[in-house]
Order: C-alpha cells, then sequence, then structure tokens
C-alpha cells in the first residue's frame, strides 16, 4: 500500500476542509503508524491521523491545537532538560577533576578541534570547554527540533518561520569566526 | 573568587527567573563593579548565563504550558537578528562604550519597569495566536490573542541587538512591549519573553566564544550559580506576586546605572 492518495481518508476528513490541504502524508500506512505518537489516541479506521493545520479547522477545533501544542512543548522540554542535564554534568565533572588535580581553573576555553583531545588527556578545560559548548548548543539544538516537530505536523508556515531562525544563527556561527 | 561568583550567580539566577529577564542587567554591574572583572570577560559569562536561566525556567514554564511557542518562533527572526548584530558590534567596540551603553540601558529598564500596569489587563482572544494557558494564582484558563504583531517584531529586534552587544537576556526590552502594546497577559509575556532569550543569546554566544569572551573561571562558577538558582526561582516564581519583586529590581537598576556611567569614565 504505496499509494500516494487515500481515497477513503479524503471522504472522512471534516467537510469544511478545503480540498487544497495535504490530507494525508505521502507515505505508507504501517510508516505512519510508526511514527505516529506514541499517546495518540486510537481514530476510527480511515481517519487520516495527521491533517495539515488550516485556520479554518483552528478556529472550528481549538482542542485539536491545544493537542499539538503539548506535542510540541513536550519536545521542546525534552531539549531544554537533556541539554541542561549535560552541560551540568559536564562542568561539575571539570571542576570536580580540577579540585583533585590540584590545579588553578584554566583561563581560557579550548578551540573547537582542542575539545576532544583535551577530554581524552583527562585536562579539566577540555570538559569545561564542553559544558560550555553543550549550554550554548542546547537552544540551537531546541530550534531543530521545533523544526522536526512542525514538518511532522505538517505545518509548512511554522516549519519555515523556524528554519529561519535557524539560518540566522548558522550565519552568525560562520560568520563569527572573522 | 570562584566561591563568590558562584554564590552572586545563584541569588541573581533565582531573581532573574522570577522576574523572566536572564539576570544580565545584575550580573555586569555585580562582576564589573565590586569584582574588577574586565566586561567583555563579564558579558561572556553573563550570555553563559541568560541561556541557562532561559533553558532551566523555560523548560518549567513549557511543561506548564505558559510560553507561547509558536509567537516566539516568529519573534525569534527578529531577535536572532539582532543578537547577529549585536554580537559583532561588541567584538569591534571599545570596551568603555560598553560600560556607557549599558548604563544607557539600565535608564531605559528602569523608566520601562514603572510603565507596567500594577494589576494585570483582561486579555482577550484576537483571531491571531490565540492560545491559553491555567493561570497559578487562580487556576482559571486564561484565553487570549495577539495584537500588533509588527511592533512586537520591531520591539524583538532591538531586544536581540542589545542583547548581543551587552549580554543580556533583552527580556526587559521584550516584555512590557509584548504585555502593553501587544496585549499579551503578563505572566505569558515573561515565559514567551524568557523561553526566545535562550535562542537569542546562542547567537551571539557562538560569536563571543570565538572571540575569548569566555573565561572558564569566570564563566563557569555564574553558570553552575545561575543554574541553581534558576531552579528554584521558576519553582516558587510562578506563585510569587510580580509586583514586590519589581520594586527591590528597580532599587538595584538604580544603584547599577550610576556604577556603570562611573565605569565608562574612570575606563574600568
Amino acid at each position: 500500500m504505496t499509494t500516494s492518495s487515500h481515497p477513503e481518508t479524503d471522504k472522512a476528513a471534516p467537510a469544511r476542509t478545503p480540498p487544497a490541504a495535504p490530507v494525508t502524508p505521502d507515505l505508507p500506512a504501517e510508516v505512519r503508524v510508526a511514527h505516529a505518537p506514541a499517546h495518540a489516541e486510537p481514530r476510527p479506521a480511515g481517519r487520516a491521523i495527521h491533517v495539515a493545520p488550516d485556520i479554518v479547522r483552528r478556529v472550528t477545533q481549538p482542542d485539536e491545537v491545544d493537542r499539538e501544542k503539548r506535542d510540541l512543548d513536550a519536545l521542546v522540554h525534552k531539549v531544554l532538560v537533556i541539554g541542561l542535564a549535560l552541560s551540568t554534568a559536564l562542568m561539575l565533572a571539570g571542576v570536580a577533576l580540577d579540585l583533585i588535580l590540584g590545579r588553578a581553573m584554566p583561563e581560557t576555553v579550548a578551540a573547537l578541534g582542542e575539545v576532544f583531545p583535551r577530554i581524552m588527556a583527562l585536562r579539566p578545560s577540555g570538559l569545561l570547554t564542553l559544558g560550555l559548548l553543550v549550554l550554548i548548543a542546547t537552544p540551537i539544538l531546541r530550534v531543530i527540533g521545533s523544526i522536526v516537530a512542525f514538518v511532522y505536523e505538517r505545518d509548512w508556515r511554522y516549519a519555515g518561520i523556524t528554519s529561519v531562525v535557524f539560518l540566522v544563527m548558522m550565519v552568525s556561527i560562520m560568520i563569527g569566526k572573522g | 573568587m570562584e566561591i563568590v561568583l558562584f554564590l552572586i550567580a545563584l541569588c541573581v539566577g533565582g531573581l532573574g527567573s522570577m522576574l523572566g529577564i536572564g539576570g544580565g542587567v545584575l550580573l555586569i554591574p555585580l562582576l564589573t563593579g565590586p569584582l574588577g572583572i574586565p566586561i567583555k570577560t563579564a558579558i561572556g559569562a553573563s550570555i553563559v548565563s541568560v541561556i541557562a536561566t532561559s533553558s532551566a525556567a523555560g523548560a518549567v514554564y513549557v511543561g506548564k504550558g505558559m510560553s507561547h511557542t509558536r509567537l516566539s518562533m516568529i519573534l525569534e527572526i527578529a531577535t536572532t537578528m539582532g543578537a547577529f548584530a549585536g554580537g559583532i558590534t561588541a567584538v569591534l567596540i571599545d570596551p568603555r562604550w560598553l560600560s556607557a551603553i549599558f548604563a544607557l540601558v539600565l535608564c531605559y529598564v528602569i523608566y520601562s519597569m514603572s510603565r507596567l500596569p500594577k494589576e494585570d489587563h483582561e486579555s482577550s482572544p484576537t483571531g491571531l495566536l490565540d492560545t491559553s494557558y491555567d493561570d497559578p494564582l487562580s487556576g482559571r484558563e486564561v484565553r487570549y490573542g495577539v495584537r500588533n504583531l509588527p511592533a512586537g517584531l520591531g520591539a524583538s529586534f532591538l531586544a536581540g541587538n542589545v542583547s548581543g552587544l551587552l549580554g543580556i537576556g533583552g527580556g526587559i526590552i521584550k516584555v512590557p512591549i509584548m504585555s502593553l502594546v501587544m496585549g499579551m497577559p503578563l505572566r505569558a509575556a515573561i515565559a514567551t519573553s524568557n523561553f526566545m532569550i535562550g535562542v537569542t543569546a546562542a547567537t551571539s554566544a557562538v560569536i563571543y566564544y570565538q572571540h575569548g569572551f569566555l573565561d572558564p573561571r569566570v564563566a563557569i562558577p555564574t553558570a553552575l550559580g545561575v543554574l541553581g538558582g534558576a531552579q528554584i526561582g521558576a519553582r516558587i516564581g510562578g506563585k510569587v506576586r510580580s509586583q514586590r519583586l519589581k520594586q527591590i529590581f528597580q532599587g538595584l537598576l538604580i544603584i547599577f546605572a550610576v556604577q556603570m556611567l562611573f565605569q565608562a569614565i574612570r575606563g574600568a
């Protein structure tokens, strides 16, 4: 079942949905099921799991929008918590290593290419720099996570908006070197 | 030295996350004044702490559904562009100018905070980016929408620019506009602004990293302290009335504005 159209799904879609809206992902059914969020309620057979958010539905079915908001928030929440925990652990490990070795803290951060060699050599500055970099990377990863979430929801407008944010951050990394 | 930095950062992180700001407006005067740390190093430590505060408090607020995620994405286009321009400028500019601009921004912050309403205004759905959250004080569901998006974008660019230039979060520039001009409830404005700050700050932090603003001796204790403080602050912040906090904060800012102006003239 690899067809690009699902007639039974189109029929089941709410009548007020404009026909131009992408109703069903162009994927085999088993792939769609595999990618469905674990907590999604079971839907009646033939009903599309993902319906592109359109303005009519947003006004008429606010509950559905709220569910999407929660899904997006959950992903963003996970990225923030993991990034924070990891960077804190790295910084604390660096400080601990500093104390064990009885050294003063380093005055400068390691260059990007130096980070992993220094960690391998058990130098505190490697761990401390990586901790700072993970902390800085967390919001960047959050933006990437949001793009993925919007694409997954087939919300192209917000996927585009978030991609512009990501692009500006990349330009900053590239030009910031100069 | 590192212990003192950690303790200062702990207090700043707690107060900052309760007010929905990164805490940089408090941190930089404290680091450059009493501790005599060069302003560019202080800016580097501050931006790292600003990211930590935003991620920590943001994680708690997002969990409560109080920040407006979609609106934040739109406004982040403006804040990151501003932060990029500000970060480049901070690298090139004389440190004394940074102190002078900092004093000026503090004056604006004191002024704009006094304009914030004492009681939160009634918000209503507008048909543009309508959303809702559960108010922590009343437990009531608050539904609201957004007005004057272009003004919000303008304020966001300016906030991002100041953030990149001075290593502060810029929430104190966005929040009054989001509350008064865009018609958002104050708590939603604070949560959303706080959530955006991390992305804004990361944009200029990558520039600072590549130009030696990050000194681990200063940045690490500060970041860890602010992280600890922000965890505490974000958990009690939803329940504390914002009026009392505001008064404490304004008092501190007046002292710091004078101090930064003095540092700009003296050349520290």
